[in-house]
């Protein structure tokens, strides 16, 4: 069992079908099911719409839950697998107004330099857009989530080094997508 | 890979915070699962249901039909209808279809169904629906 005490408790207690419980997984776990969703799509809408079919997932399927893996990798899995399912390759990434703009809009930056911030996120998520699904996932895994290599094999049920290796490809992707943009000094290698 | 690339990608991969809509949207498109014993009851109830209307569609009045055929006089199940009456299509000579469907509803006979048939004589086959009565075509 990889549960931890209070985890366990509060799987146990959505397995009996506590409503409170419900919402206090959800609340655990709400940011990072959207936020694996808008980083692989782009897209605020469609991103609402994987996380809500993932914790409709979750509720409908807890019972079975048993506890072999962590409810974060089983979740993780849940929402890999909705972002998959839900792939629109048609879709922009957009940029998230609110989110963007405390980032870009630095205090001290000028106008010009904002401009610039602006227009390189543009192409650093477009590029990210174009990447594979599988390889963008990798991506979205680690950055957004910061897991380890282990830990995204878990996830996607695949072996260490698979990940060790779609990540390597992503990076030489982008890296080949971004590198004229990196300032100078600052040089890709 | 350089900095620059691990740093812009940390930047634009970034968590976020879910909209306070999400668990809105959850709660209205159905109603959170309840607990399992419930899911059970539920079961057990539609169950019993269709046990019962099974039994008493198709077992309780079986007795019954049994003993009317038990104690019905023969002369009363078997209609008094020539033996060379084809029911089927083509109504014997002299008389129309909706005649010979009649007599063999008020005689017990099993094609008493096709005494609904419209008071014409043009209703032709009660079965088919042709108006060529002239002939077998079933």
């Amino acid at each position: 069992m990889v549960l931890e005490g209070t985890e366990r408790e509060l799987v146990a207690a959505c397995q009996r079908g506590d409503r409170d419980a419900f919402r206090a997984v959800f609340e655990l776990h709400k940011d990072r099911v959207y936020s694996i969703a808008l980083r692989f799509t782009g897209d605020p809408a469609a991103a609402m719409d994987i996380a809500q079919d993932t914790f409709l997932k979750l509720f409908s399927c807890i019972r079975d839950f048993r506890g072999q893996s962590s409810l974060d990798t089983f979740l993780y899995r849940l929402v890999v697998n909705a972002c998959l399912d839900r792939r629109r390759k048609d879709r922009r990434l957009l940029p998230l107004v609110e989110e963007w703009a405390a980032t870009l809009l630095a205090k001290d930056a000028t106008p010009t330099e904002n401009l610039l911030r602006n227009e390189v996120a543009d192409l650093v998520r477009s590029a990210i857009e174009k990447l594979a699904p599988d390889l963008r996932m990798v991506i979205v895994l680690r950055y957004t989530e910061g897991l380890a290599y282990d830990e995204i094999a878990a996830v996607l049920g695949c072996s260490p080094g698979t990940v060790a290796s779609r990540l390597n490809r992503a990076h030489k992707l982008l890296e080949r997508r971004l590198g004229h943009l990196a300032p100078e000094g600052g040089r890709l290698v | 890979m350089s900095k620059w690339l691990r740093d812009e990608l940390a930047r634009n991969l970034r968590p976020v915070r879910a909209p306070e809509s999400l668990w809105d949207r959850i709660e209205r498109v159905t109603e959170v699962p309840t607990a399992p014993a419930l899911h059970w009851t539920r079961w057990a109830i539609a169950a019993t249901l269709a046990f019962t209307t099974i039994v008493g569609t198709y077992w309780l009045p079986g007795p019954n039909l049994r003993a009317d055929v038990r104690t019905t006089p023969a002369t009363l199940l078997k209609p008094d209808l020539p033996a060379e009456w084809d029911l089927r299509c083509a109504p014997p000579s002299g008389r129309s279809a909706y005649q010979v469907t009649n007599l063999a509803a008020r005689r017990g006979h099993p094609f008493a169904l096709l005494a609904s048939a419209p008071k014409t004589d043009e209703a032709g086959c009660q079965v088919c629906h042709s108006t060529s009565l002239t002939q077998h075509h079933l």
